[in-house]
């Protein structure tokens, strides 16, 4: 497998994750599709870091930045968080690291935070990442009906779990691997 | 194998029906193979577990054609 590591996201990261953010096959599934400046991306960066139910991971692969991986909205009342990644540099996609990454972080998620429960949420169009969250022991829990509108369209949205237990199970089934994740 | 080739042609249309490194050359992309691993369960019938998306089952029609009969 390449190598990757997810390091912790940056200030000097934000032009490059800006760019991401708005290249239209990124955009197209996240719930917006925003006009970034550089002022409002490091404003956002900026409170991303003062929060404290967060962590932002630049996927760097072969020492080359490439995507973004998030866990997010931690819970630690309901034990639980949400969680997303994209990689944008498309020569860099591989099923091996993109399964990889999944699985390291779904280990920092149970086993560092102690957390119960990822939650996800995707666009059902986007059936490839509903059908890899599965794959990897995620369960469809429920549809969203005309959740969100872009640009005037409503889209429904598939939300999808996973449990510890869920985990447990799923780990008897996947010799998965792992990359370097680095938390400071 | 004429409806393997014709789904794998469906996911990505420069891949020949000789090629022995779809996967480990990296001509379909993480988002492609999910999409061709999809279509094969779809179409075949069977569920494909993890473990088995691999190169060694990816790389070749020949291979994938293997892996359809074991499932």
């Amino acid at each position: 497998m390449d190598n990757v590591v997810l390091r912790p996201m940056r200030m000097e990261d934000q032009e490059m994750v800006m760019k991401w953010r708005m290249m239209p096959e990124i955009s197209r599934y996240m719930n917006t599709e925003p006009i970034l400046d550089i002022e409002k991306q490091r404003i956002w960066f900026e409170k991303q870091q003062n929060s404290d139910n967060g962590y932002y991971w630049i996927i760097e692969i072969d020492g080359v930045p490439a995507g973004v991986t998030s866990i997010t909205g931690v819970d630690k009342q309901n034990s639980r968080c949400t969680r997303g990644t994209y990689i944008a540099v498309q020569e860099k996609r591989s099923f091996e690291a993109i399964t990889a990454i999944y699985a390291t972080q779904f280990e920092f998620v149970f086993d560092q935070l102690g957390l119960n429960k990822i939650e996800i949420e995707v666009f059902a169009e986007n059936k490839n990442v509903v059908f890899l969250s599965k794959k990897c022991g995620f369960k469809q829990e429920g549809i969203l009906r005309e959740h969100i509108c872009k640009n005037g369209v409503f889209y429904d949205i598939v939300q999808l779990g996973m449990t510890r237990a869920d985990w447990e199970e799923q780990k008897k089934k996947w010799n998965y691997d792992t990359v370097t994740l680095i938390v400071e | 194998m004429e409806k393997l080739a014709a789904l794998v042609k469906r996911v990505n249309p420069r891949i020949t029906e000789d090629e022995t490194a779809i996967v480990s050359g990296k001509l379909l992309d993480s988002i492609e193979l999910v999409e061709l691993v999809s279509e094969i369960e779809e179409t075949y019938g069977i569920e494909i577990p993890i473990n088995e998306i691999s190169p060694e089952n990816f790389d070749s029609l020949h291979a994938m054609k293997k892996l359809i009969e074991r499932m």
